[in-house]
């Protein structure tokens, strides 16, 4: 699901007519036109991270423009849920009197779009209970209807009527751009009032995934995998590709997060495995089993619906292009997919990462094929020298993951302990 | 001279072969699975080299299923003639 920048998402509400604050996205202090410069004499500046409650995480400063390129290049330079800005939002500072929280987002339990709103903007809103009045908005209306808006909204008191009309005008606003762009959410947080009317301070659009392929141009997104929360990383977008014109079979990966694994799990880490699966419901049993001796996904990856052995070689040469990398597993589940090719793909980036070898890994590897054509898997790794190496064991659907984790521990152990290749 | 033999693939990137290795080649063992297959074959021998079975289907999208088995198979039985080029990222 693509989720946009906020400078992405502020100027396509802009777009749509709503204000936002005057301002640039720049990745060097030297990109912010002069004259802006000139005109404010309090900006602020905000890391552009998808990250919530930037704020109370340091991603947004205000600072004096006279100070403000020093503050830029100690925002730039700040890894926020460890990731680092490419960027950051430059914009005048805006004096308000009230601020607001308006979002319409897809409800699973309403099974439709759910218009939300605050009468206390800000973090964490979502979270407050009191003053959030969530309005459900009709599935198949293409307007919200102001009268229903107010009513709604009469609910959290202490909004002025002539308030009401604005903030149905661009609750309407928010509703079309949802609609238009195939939002799963869009959100302004906060809205705030000032003298010359409401501002958009902060706007959020989480694209629904499945509507890429009529809205990834028009907002310049990438073909990425469920990635809330982050930027995508080279690899991702390289593994994103793989899927984007050739619809045979499937290729999923995201990358999991190192630091945050090791941080939360500590010496309980033994190493970081290349993971890739056949079927996901596998992959979850395997990543388990794995996990609990110590052995942590570096990604999660699936190669199935039967794809063809060429996508299944781009998604090894992927996953063995990682760092933090100590071993490899491969696992199917019982699988109607054709596992000679699967092997074939695998065969192929063994032969290529490892060339000097013949395509032996110098890291543990196991692999356990399980299914269609599983004997033809078989013997293709036999044929090309890759059955039951020093470092690798090649399993049948006589193992279970559980047989799977305790062999790569096995293995692991032997191969750290100098039974290397 | 043979002039070499490229196919471009349905997934990006292509298949080509080095013609001057395959004369020496007794294995032709880049065909065989590609003639066993219950699909359409891509690759025969014709003259003692590799090509496409009908030209005329070249441009196919989805011809070759990208399996993969000739480069593999030319690799260890024959002259490592064949190369497929798959770019990732691209």
């Amino acid at each position: 699901m693509p989720n946009l920048e906020e400078y992405k998402a502020k100027s396509i509400v802009k777009q749509e007519g709503l204000n936002i604050p005057d301002g640039c996205v720049a990745g060097d202090f030297s990109d912010i036109n002069v004259d802006f410069l000139k005109r404010h004499k309090n900006i602020v500046l905000k890391s552009q991270v998808p990250v919530g409650s930037r704020g109370k995480k340091g991603g947004i400063v205000v600072t004096e423009t006279s100070s403000a390129e020093d503050a830029f290049r100690e925002l730039i330079g700040k890894e926020i849920d460890f990731m680092l800005p490419e960027k950051l939002l430059v914009e005048e500072k805006i004096d308000y009197s009230a601020e607001y929280y308006l979002s319409v987002y897809s409800c699973p339990e309403h099974r439709g779009p759910v218009l939300m709103f605050s009468s206390s903007g800000g973090g964490d809103v979502e979270e407050e209970e009191g003053g959030t009045v969530i309005i459900p908005v009709k599935i198949n209306s293409d307007k919200i209807s102001a009268d229903f808006f107010k009513k709604g909204l009469s609910a959290a008191g202490g909004i002025e009527a002539l308030e009401l009309d604005a903030l149905a005008d661009i609750a309407n606003t928010l509703y079309s751009v949802y609609r238009k762009y195939d939002c799963k959410l869009v959100e302004i947080n906060p809205l705030v009032k000032t003298d010359e009317g409401f501002i958009v301070l902060d706007a959020k659009m989480i694209v629904d995934g499945d509507a890429f392929f009529r809205q990834g141009e028009a907002l310049d997104l990438d073909f990425v995998e469920e990635i809330e929360g982050r930027q995508p990383t080279d690899l991702e977008l390289a593994a994103g590709k793989i899927d984007e014109e050739d619809y045979r079979g499937a290729a999923h990966f995201v990358q999991l997060p190192v630091k945050s694994i090791r941080g939360q799990y500590g010496d309980k880490v033994k190493t970081f495995i290349g993971f890739n699966c056949v079927g996901t419901g596998a992959s979850l049993t395997v990543m388990d089993e794995i996990a609990r001796l110590g052995y942590f996904p570096r990604n999660f990856a699936d190669t199935s619906g039967n794809p063809p052995a060429s996508k299944v070689y781009r998604m090894t040469r992927i996953i063995l292009s990682q760092d933090n990398v100590g071993g490899y597993v491969f696992a199917t589940c019982v699988s109607s997919q054709q596992l000679d090719n699967t092997a074939r793909g695998i065969i192929k980036a063994f032969k290529e990462v490892f060339s000097k070898t013949g395509g032996i890994p110098d890291i543990p590897a196991v692999m356990l094929f399980r299914g269609a054509w599983e004997e033809e898997a078989m013997e293709l790794l036999k044929e090309h020298g890759l059955f039951d190496q020093p470092n690798v064991k090649i399993l049948d659907s006589n193992y279970t993951e559980n047989d799977l984790a305790g062999i790569f521990d096995k293995l692991y152990k032997e191969w750290k302990n100098g039974k290397k290749l | 001279m043979v002039k070499n033999f490229k196919l471009v693939l349905f997934s990006g990137g292509n298949i080509s072969i080095d013609y001057s290795k395959c004369r020496d080649c007794e294995s032709k063992a880049c065909t065989k699975f590609c003639q066993s297959s219950t699909l359409e074959p891509v690759l025969k021998i014709e003259n003692g080299i590799p090509v496409t079975t009908d030209s005329s289907k070249i441009e196919k999208k989805n011809w070759c299923t990208e399996c993969l088995a000739c480069e593999l198979n030319c690799g260890l039985y024959g002259k490592g003639a064949i190369r497929i080029e798959l770019p990732l990222g691209e």
